[in-house]
């Protein structure tokens, strides 16, 4: 039997259970301010969150406990009782920044390429599968960007769309893929942009490809999801370079 | 009438059939919402949201009835409860039997809005006062399943002012349908409204895809009973691998 060695082997390392216990409320507290588990809603037990999660008992009570602190989630006794959501976290910039310095160029890159290709291949279904009023729905829920007051309001928006676009493609699996990158890049990336700048430009990128995808041009669709693609994550790098390595400017 | 044309008919019958069936029951469970509804209002007229929970036994009889549906309920239009927004008071089957609630976002503010109001099973039920199905479509927000949605008229005192009906998985569809198509020597689809197919019998005919361009001898049967949208179509075998 071989060894696993070289860049697999980091599939094994061992995870410290602080490391994890900040990974759970990481996860939580994203996926509640992208909406992805809702407001009232009840989380599971922790026994079948332990399972689930794959970690100690303790560790999930340790994030169980800071989310609790953080006014995120409540915890109700009694026959009705069990662990409800009834915050919205507001993730520290301070934090989302060090997420964002943490990524590598590669990394970033790498994440750019799986957006790139869900992107591509969601249009490109969608032009194939979806129907004029589909296409009326996702417009109209495109333009809602327009409203958003708040970086904030603009992520949700953002996200709103990119997943309103793989579910038009009618793949579960490709709007899974769609959440999870959400979830990796659409709160760092919000935390950089800012509404009086960069609110109007993305939701114009949204609707070229909404405007293509409605003409059922695919090349044009997909050209319209490479750009935008790649205006976000520009964004990103710049980001992660200027707070990295600043330039120093001379006097 | 060809053998291949009478197979046709037949499985469309069935399936007519099914639905058919389908929506009566969900236009039981829509009257029978109404009289517990009723029950909860008594002599006050301000509905409140907590009235709708009355509801849950016509759920649960509908969903012990059809073991197929995987949730069901009632949903109000915005301006019935509160002017902004409107009610979902849906039931889904719980892992251990029984029925549990589940939650929507209303609120537009808020992060996973459900915005029902952009779907066709609301708007058009609602306008037209006739039943309806959507999909095969991912509800997100919603089940966040791939599902389709069947929906009856709701009315209270004689006004419509909302939706009664259930969510379908593809998958437990595909199971009552699939048995009747594989009886037919052609490649079958049962496809909904713009010819979104909901279940083929051969891989020329996938869950989801439009049908596309038809040769000239292929066959379209609208299912009989409760009108739809729904029809089966029919094209001689390409693929033979």
């Amino acid at each position: 039997m071989s060894d696993i060695i070289g860049f697999r082997s980091q599939v094994f390392r061992p995870l410290p259970e602080v490391l994890r216990a900040d990974a759970i409320v990481d996860r939580l507290s994203t996926a509640i301010s992208l909406g992805m588990i809702r407001q009232g809603e009840q989380l599971p037990v922790e026994n079948q969150l332990t399972v689930m999660f794959g970690v100690a008992t303790a560790t999930v009570r340790d994030a169980l406990h800071t989310l609790r602190e953080r006014g995120i989630i409540e915890t109700r006794r009694g026959r009705s009782g069990g662990t409800f959501v009834i915050g919205t976290p507001s993730t520290h910039h301070d934090v989302l920044r060090a997420r964002l310095t943490a990524l590598s160029m590669a990394e970033l890159r790498d994440m750019e390429d799986e957006q790139l290709a869900t992107g591509l291949a969601a249009v490109q279904l969608v032009v194939e599968r979806a129907f004029p009023h589909d296409i009326d729905r996702l417009e109209r829920i495109t333009r809602t960007m327009a409203e958003a007051t708040t970086t904030d309001a603009c992520m949700r928006a953002d996200s709103r769309f990119h997943i309103e676009l793989a579910a038009l493609a009618q793949s579960e699996r490709l709007v899974s893929t769609q959440m999870r990158l959400l979830t990796e890049s659409s709160e760092i990336l919000w935390s950089i942009l800012d509404v009086s700048h960069d609110r109007d430009w993305s939701m114009a990128d949204h609707l070229e490809i909404v405007t293509a995808v409605r003409t059922g041009e695919i090349a044009a669709a997909q050209n319209a999801v490479r750009l935008h693609t790649s205006r976000d994550f520009y964004r990103l790098v710049a980001a992660r370079l200027d707070t990295l390595y600043p330039i120093e400017v001379r006097e | 009438m060809s053998a291949v044309t009478g197979e046709l008919e037949r499985a469309g019958d069935a399936i007519g059939q099914w639905f058919t069936a389908l929506f009566a029951d969900l236009t039981t469970m829509s009257s029978a919402s109404e009289r517990e509804i009723q029950n909860a209002l008594g002599k006050r007229s301000d509905l409140t949201e907590k009235d709708l929970r009355a509801i849950q036994p016509a759920a649960t009889a509908f969903l012990n009835r059809h073991p197929v549906p995987l949730a069901a309920g009632l949903v109000l239009g915005p301006g019935i409860i509160d002017d902004s927004t409107g009610a979902i008071e849906w039931w889904r089957r719980g892992p251990r039997g029984g029925t549990q609630r589940i939650v929507f976002t209303l609120n537009p503010d808020a992060a996973g809005f459900y915005d029902y109001l952009t779907y066709d099973w609301f708007t058009e039920v609602i306008t037209t006062g006739a039943p309806a199905i959507q999909g095969p479509y991912l509800d997100y927000a919603g089940l966040d399943q791939y599902i389709l949605t069947s929906m009856v008229p709701f009315c209270l005192d004689g006004a419509l002012i909302g939706t009664a009906g259930c969510d379908t998985e593809v998958r437990a569809l595909e199971a009552v349908v699939m048995p009747h198509l594989r009886q037919i020597p052609m490649d079958v689809a049962l496809v909904s409204k713009f010819d979104r197919i909901v279940v083929g019998n051969s891989g020329r005919f996938l869950v989801g895809n439009r049908v596309g361009e038809l040769p000239r001898d292929a066959l379209r049967t609208p299912l009989p009973g409760v009108d739809l949208g729904l029809q089966l179509v029919a094209s001689p075998r390409t693929h033979t691998f």
